[in-house]
């Protein structure tokens, strides 16, 4: 009979789950999640942005970053900022700016073999090219406090050296020469990554932005879904505390001292969503299983 | 019997598949083994996050000793980079890349990257679907299973999700990996002229 109830319970679960299940980036083999301190994240477009269409991509990517400051429940806006050089990464001595930039030819076809950028990995900064995998994308960088997860930098590269971005509507591209059609849609794919950018991982829930798969011709990541609201909402709410959750240490002791006690209180948001204490419970064991496995790396 | 292992399963199935955010195009295992110069199964001796030549970027830098080689030739320990890491106590997260943990005993696909005056620095192949870790299961079983934190995998023509690689005994791996490599082989014999990344 107790058994009976265990699972009944346990499949309980299940809906709330699924109603939201968005996840929070976590800092590697810890539970700390990535969060920004500032409500107002300033971004730059590169210059030049690099897309095919240079001003049609420019307004799809102000509309990306509307859609997520369009939510009433959250105060975090977005500040466009002067344009700024092709550089990504982190300076310690700035300024820094959350980039977004267009790559248009790849580094293994631009760099010589004995440079030694090769050596140091700062090819795709001396010569202006995409230097992760060709399959990939597109990719978010994001430099963090390590002690506290709090995020000072978050850059979104496309790969065009290898996908061909568009931003209009139509049928699905049939051919990589046909136009008047989507291929890979700059704004299907922003929002997705701006996603990343505050501090979200992908979730299991299929109608959501933050649902990792970009399919050709896909639109559907154009807006927020449900879950993707449930987040930011809940990440950042209006007025209210950004949930950090389980710094390294005590926050005041990675000098983040400012974020005060009750900000803390805002509770651990990590992996969990709020669509109910079920389906936080779930995943909190669930993860609680994950970090056993984890662990055991060490 | 007891509802424990059942509860288990089924908070399993609700659990997040760990942290992943990079949209990659699936490689199957005969472009792993085509695309990579060294294929090897290795242990993680030491790990140190280093600062890219322009002070903006974090890489992490992996030192592997060699068990085993299934392609090309290993002198000694390698040196493997990858993109992201920890500096000076600052973190940075580049969704996707491999990532390396003392102790870990991995099969990597590897590219070279650069020569430097320390050895030959090495690159993965497709960011972590070129890192696969070497586990032993309850009964002493050695496995290969793949490592993709941070990735999330589409098939190459509809860019759809991908079904995820599941773990395999290491000695079913390594017969499929020679099979892929012979393959290679052959296609190169039958195709003079073609040139060999």
């Amino acid at each position: 009979m107790k058994a009976l109830r265990l699972v009944a319970v346990a499949l309980a679960l299940l809906v709330p789950l699924q109603a939201a299940a968005y996840v929070r980036t976590v800092i590697q083999f810890t539970d700390t999640c990535l969060f920004w301190k500032e409500r107002t994240l300033a971004w730059s477009a590169s210059a030049p942005l690099g897309a095919p269409d240079e001003e049609a991509a420019l307004q799809t990517v102000r509309a990306s970053f509307a859609v997520w400051a369009a939510e009433s429940c959250t105060d975090l806006a977005f500040d466009e900022g002067a344009r700024v050089a092709r550089a990504t990464g982190f300076s310690p001595e700035g300024p820094n700016v959350n980039t977004i930039v267009f790559r248009e030819r790849d580094c293994s076809d631009v760099v010589p073999a004995d440079d030694p950028c090769r050596a140091e990995d700062s090819c795709a900064a001396a010569y202006d090219c995409w230097g992760e995998d060709d399959r990939l994308i597109a990719v978010t960088t994001s430099t963090f406090s390590q002690c506290s997860g709090r995020m000072v930098d978050s850059d979104i590269e496309f790969n065009g050296a290898t996908f061909r971005f568009t931003t209009g509507d139509g049928p699905t591209c049939a051919s990589a020469t046909e136009t008047g059609c989507i291929d890979t849609d700059i704004q299907n794919t922003l929002v997705h990554e701006i996603g990343h950018l505050i501090g979200l991982d992908h979730t299991p829930v299929q109608e959501a932005t933050m649902f990792a798969s970009a399919g050709t011709g896909e639109v559907k990541k154009r807006d927020l879904a449900e879950d993707d609201r449930a987040a930011i909402c809940a990440v950042y709410p209006a007025g209210g505390p950004t949930s950090i959750c389980e710094p390294a240490r005590p926050l005041e002791e990675c000098g983040e001292g400012e974020i005060t006690q009750a900000e803390q209180a805002g509770g651990c948001g990590c992996a969990a969503g709020t669509g109910g204490g079920g389906g936080a419970l779930g995943l909190a064991l669930g993860l609680l299983l994950l970090r056993r496995g984890a662990r055991r790396r060490t | 019997m007891s509802a424990r292992p059942l509860l288990f399963a089924l908070l399993l199935l609700l659990a997040p598949v760990g942290a992943r955010a990079s949209v990659m195009v699936r490689a199957t295992l005969e472009e792993l083994a085509t695309e990579a110069t060294l294929v090897v199964r290795g242990t993680v001796t030491s790990t140190e996050g280093r600062l890219s030549g322009d002070g903006r970027k974090i890489y992490t830098r992996a030192i592997v000793e060699v068990a085993q080689a299934y392609k090309g030739a290993a002198a000694g320990p390698l040196i493997v980079h990858a993109p992201g890491g920890s500096f000076a106590g600052r973190g940075q997260l580049v969704h996707g890349a491999p990532r390396f943990d003392r102790g870990d005993e991995l099969v990597l696909f590897l590219q070279k990257k650069a020569e430097s005056p320390e050895g030959t620095i090495w690159g993965v192949v497709a960011m972590s679907q070129g890192l696969l870790a070497v586990t032993t299961d309850a009964t002493g079983v050695l496995l290969v299973a793949p490592e993709l934190d941070g990735l999330e995998l589409v098939e190459p023509d509809t860019k759809t999700p991908a079904a995820r690689p599941v773990a395999v005994p290491l000695e079913a791996f390594e017969a499929r990996l020679r099979a892929a490599l012979a393959a290679k082989v052959s296609d190169e014999v039958s195709a003079p002229g073609a040139v060999t990344k």
